[in-house]
């Protein structure tokens, strides 16, 4: 099935943690931001366009797209490992 | 009689699921379940829901989509109810994308259930896995059609119940509701996956305690049917009366027709009537009731 690609990262992030046998709610809080909606460079930031899950309410985390991406690891495994394999990085300047 | 404010309509007693904790009645009173009504039957139980001012109607099963005529039949109720809220409700086995779109050009609201995660094979009875449902759920919200999730928690699935939740809510889920197994249908023969008072608390309660996602839900809390299991008394009257016990709607403001076409006032009780708090009267087989 066709998926957008947060989406699609959003449900790997689910299997993953769920083959891993961590916990999905996990992901609710703050790992989402980075797994489903960031803007693409390994920041939080979050695109709000049409986004219709209201899930995106949540995720106005903030708009700094300096931030490195090795901060984002810390707000969990399984969605930092959907980032790194889903989502191709910035190179450093 | 008048059909209720709210009908559901048991389109069929086929499923492809074999799920255990499966509350619907057939399983123990088959006369429930066939013959099943064919289309025009349907049609005119639905010119009768026009006529008395049905609000809203849910089709189920059994598997609705099982029907090859479903739509002929939903089409009927679109034009002959164009005010009403209809839903579907399917195990989404075979939905897909083209019939997402097809329900949304006819306003017609999709629900579905997900019985578990890592579970979900063993709460279905097949071999299938929970990844196609959540993603018929997000791309439902793609769509902007969003589908309501159901989920049943057993001693099973208890494990992953917050888990299960949290998958339809980042998947894009309108809204959940969640309940415990009831003690009807086939689950009358799975005893061992009956929950305990405190262990539903809990689910609620850790549910309840994760962060606010704006996807809204609710609980079901019935273990069993009150009428079924313990006839209307004094006691339940008193209870009902209490604020934070709403009388069951059953017969009054809500009423099931069944895949044979018999009338039941609650989707719990095989036929009704006498033991019923709301409703005390024979249910007829709409079909001769015209």
């Amino acid at each position: 099935m066709k998926l957008s690609r947060k989406n699609r990262a959003c449900q790997t992030a689910i299997r993953k943690a769920i083959a891993c046998g961590k916990s999905v709610s996990g992901l609710l809080a703050g790992a989402l931001a980075i797994a489903t909606t960031g803007c693409g460079c390994g920041c939080s930031r979050v695109p709000m366009g049409d986004y219709p899950n209201p899930n995106a309410r949540e995720l106005e985390v903030d708009n700094q797209c300096e931030k490195s991406s090795s901060d984002s690891k810390s707000t969990g495994d399984a969605a930092a490992d959907v980032k790194t394999s889903t989502r191709p990085q910035k190179p450093e300047k | 009689m008048r059909f209720p404010r709210h009908m559901t309509l048991e389109l069929t007693a086929k499923c492809n699921f074999r799920c255990p904790y499966c509350y619907c009645l057939w399983h123990e009173f088959p006369a429930i379940g066939k013959p099943e009504l064919d289309a025009d039957d349907w049609k005119k139980i639905l010119d009768r829901c026009a006529a008395d001012g049905v609000e809203d109607i849910l089709f189920t099963g059994g598997e609705v989509l099982l029907r090859p005529d479903l739509f002929t039949i939903l089409s009927h109720a679109r034009r002959r109810l164009s005010r009403a809220e209809l839903s579907v409700f399917t195990n989404a086995s075979r939905l897909d994308e083209p019939l997402i779109i097809r329900f949304k050009r006819r306003r017609i609201r999709i629900a579905t259930s997900l019985q578990g995660l890592a579970t979900y094979g063993a709460m279905t009875g097949t071999r299938r896995k929970f990844h196609r449902v959540l993603a018929l759920i997000a791309r439902a919200s793609e769509l902007k059609w969003p589908i309501a999730v159901s989920m049943t928690v057993t001693k099973a699935n208890l494990h992953e119940a917050v888990d299960m939740f949290a998958a339809a809510a980042l998947s894009g889920a309108s809204s959940v509701l969640a309940g415990p197994v009831m003690a009807s249908g086939r689950a009358l023969a799975h005893p061992e996956l009956m929950l305990s008072r405190e262990e539903w608390n809990g689910v609620k309660d850790a549910i309840r305690a994760l962060p606010n996602v704006g996807v809204p839900f609710s609980f079901c809390d019935e273990f069993y049917c009150e009428c079924r299991h313990d006839q209307p008394s004094a006691r339940l009257r008193r209870k009902w009366r209490d604020p934070n016990h709403a009388p069951c709607p059953a017969g009054r403001d809500f009423g099931v027709i069944g895949p044979a076409g018999h009338f039941r006032p609650c989707l719990h009780l095989p036929e009704s009537a006498e033991i019923c708090y709301t409703m005390r009267r024979s249910s007829p087989r709409i079909t001769n009731y015209e």
